[in-house]
């Protein structure tokens, strides 16, 4: 059993949730999970924006600034990747020339 | 509930704070459309998830701790005693900090404070878009929303609050305990930060970033109207005895428990809220966003006295506080080069701060709170009841602007500045932070025409960087916060 089997006394029952007893095991283990989620969030951030430079200094900083504004760039472009259904250049309209190439097809060796 | 009465009472009392927290909501879609709305396309996304991300972290660190120190700190830091009593129920080990058929108020009335906690947090999100790392704002809502805020309303923001008890501070509706704390932290992050890339230029040009979708900024602070019922009424308590020593006399009453009426506050919300619109529109010349903001300001500025006033004594306040955000919204910025990125210190802060004083003078001598034992205040009524009084307020909204609110925030930026972790690299600030990662929020929208100079000036200084790092910054610009990334890449 995990906590009530009986609602005949409404008067007499106190907490309903089940486990009753374990609250402060579920306070710590509330608290740590809430320190860890932060020490995860700040490393994958600046893991993030140490990948970004590195591809800026790959593809050059001018060509990243286009892709930021350009209205064609897809999402996977942007963050360096085939599209899913492949290259690039498959994402844009037939009649139509792709706007812009993937960071990776980039031959710029950039501007430093 | 052994009675219908008792009975009703109790479950009215419920669902009121209930009905308040569904309410608050809208708040959180305004602050969140606004600030999108106000981002540049680059950076939309980036400013979404930063916005989103308080909710959850606010909440859970509200319940961890900071639904506790409401309870525990109401005697302030040894002034005028230890942890306030009953402060162990709001443990969140405490059995009432979950579904129990003996309490049906903790709940609802923790909701009611976490949803201001959000407001405040959200405050600060605003101000500081556009460059700050997610993670140094995390912490900062964190510190706000379940600490420094908490800390406030302990101290002036219940009846036996030190505050509220030796100085007879009053403010009702939270123009000081929310709005002065979160513009006061607002600044202090903002300092620390330095502004957006390109904001101040030589000779003291000073270049507007003008927002991505400037109706959609001014529907989001409609939507932080509306949601703005909901904050002030779960700002009262909704059916009390205030007349227990002669009889019986039902009324609501303020946080304070000192009598209103919920038909009194409705008409001084919507004066007030008028009164900042039609002063927003004349001195900020006819600017939308600038109108939306002055009716906020007016609300807000009205705020701490709006259960007492006379309508039309809001609607003049609401007009003033306005007027005076906006004059100092742009006196900072160009006297001190100050970047807030939505006006969120000047709206806020300032509208805040003149609130609470002019309170005090306006409500001079009316009852703050009934007196706790062993405390005299500075002032009294007749009666022997802690006073409201010109002095009580300002000091009340210096602690609350600068005491707990820009010092705590400035100490912890700080601190983040000193590990580079408080500002996104400017590689990564100049392409925009959706760039690198998120893509375009707009994939199927042609993109317009750079507007103004301020692309210009943006492109040119990506043209001027050296292997992915800015090498000179525009004109007087302060250099604010630098990133961990930046720093490494120039050693």
């Amino acid at each position: 059993m995990t906590g009530l089997d009986s609602f005949t006394d409404p008067g007499g029952i106190g907490a309903l949730y089940p486990f009753q007893g374990l609250e402060v095991v579920f306070a710590i283990v509330g608290v740590v999970l809430w320190l860890a989620w932060h020490v995860a969030q700040t490393r994958g951030e600046n893991r993030e924006y140490e990948e970004a430079l590195t591809r800026y200094r790959d593809a050059g900083m001018p060509q990243m600034a286009d892709l930021g504004r350009d209205p064609g760039a897809t999402t996977e472009q942007a963050r360096g990747r085939e599209s899913m259904t492949g290259s690039p250049e498959a994402t844009a309209p037939p009649d139509q020339e792709p706007r812009t190439q993937s960071i990776k097809d980039e031959t710029s060796p950039g501007n430093g | 509930m052994q009675d219908e009465l008792s009975g009703l009472t109790t479950i009215f009392t419920e669902f009121y704070y209930w009905v308040t927290v569904f309410l608050m909501f809208f708040i959180h879609i305004g602050f969140a459309t606004y600030e999108v709305a106000v981002a540049r396309r680059k950076n939309l996304q980036h400013t979404l998830m930063k916005n989103i991300l308080l909710i959850p972290l606010v909440t859970i660190t509200f319940f961890f701790f900071g639904w506790w120190i409401y309870f525990a700190l109401p005697n302030g830091p040894g002034i005028t005693g230890g942890l306030g009593a009953g402060h162990e129920e709001f443990f969140a080990w405490s059995e009432t900090m979950g579904p129990h058929m003996q309490d049906r108020i903790n709940g609802v009335f923790w909701a009611a404070f976490l949803l201001f906690s959000w407001t405040a947090a959200s405050i600060v999100s605003g101000a500081v878009m556009e460059r700050i790392r997610v993670a140094a704002f995390l912490i900062i809502a964190v510190l706000i929303g379940s600490v420094t805020w908490v800390i406030d309303a302990a101290w002036g923001w219940k009846p036996d609050g030190w505050m509220v008890q030796l100085m007879g501070y009053h403010d009702a509706y939270a123009s000081g305990v929310i709005h002065a704390i979160a513009g006061g932290t607002a600044l202090a992050v903002i300092m620390v930060l330095g502004p957006r890339i390109g904001k101040f230029g030589p000779n003291g040009v000073i270049r507007a970033i003008r927002p991505h979708n400037v109706w959609m900024a001014c529907l989001g602070l409609f939507l932080i109207y509306t949601g703005f019922w909901g904050f002030y009424v779960a700002c009262n308590i909704p059916i009390i005895d205030v007349d227990p020593g002669n009889g019986t006399f039902f009324s609501a009453t303020n946080i304070y428990l000192m009598p209103t009426t919920l038909s009194g506050i409705t008409l001084n919300f919507l004066m007030s809220l008028s009164g900042g619109l039609l002063a927003g529109y004349l001195i900020s010349k006819r600017d939308p966003f600038w109108t939306f903001s002055g009716g906020l300001a007016g609300i807000i500025a009205a705020s701490a006295g709006n259960d007492l006033y006379h309508p039309i004594q809001a609607m003049l306040i609401g007009g003033v506080g306005a007027a005076l955000a906006y004059k100092l919204h742009n006196f900072v910025e160009r006297r001190w080069r100050i970047d807030d990125a939505v006006g969120a210190v000047a709206v806020h802060g300032y509208a805040g701060f003149f609130g609470v004083v002019i309170a005090g003078f306006l409500l001079w001598g009316y009852p703050a709170a009934a007196p706790v034992e062993g405390t005299t205040a500075w002032f009294t009524t007749p009666e022997g009841w802690p006073a409201i009084n010109p002095i009580g307020n300002f000091i009340g909204a210096v602690i609350m602007f600068g005491v707990l609110g820009f010092l705590p925030a400035f100490v912890v930026a700080k601190v983040l500045d000193r590990f580079g972790l408080l500002r996104v690299p400017r590689a990564v600030e100049l392409a925009g932070l959706d760039t690198h990662d998120y893509g375009d929020s707009y994939p199927y929208f042609e993109a317009s025409e750079p507007g103004g100079d301020f692309e210009t000036v943006e492109r040119q200084l990506v043209l001027t960087m050296t292997d992915a790092r800015l090498t000179r910054l525009d004109g007087d610009e302060p250099p604010g916060s630098r990133a961990r990334e930046d720093r490494e890449a120039a050693t």
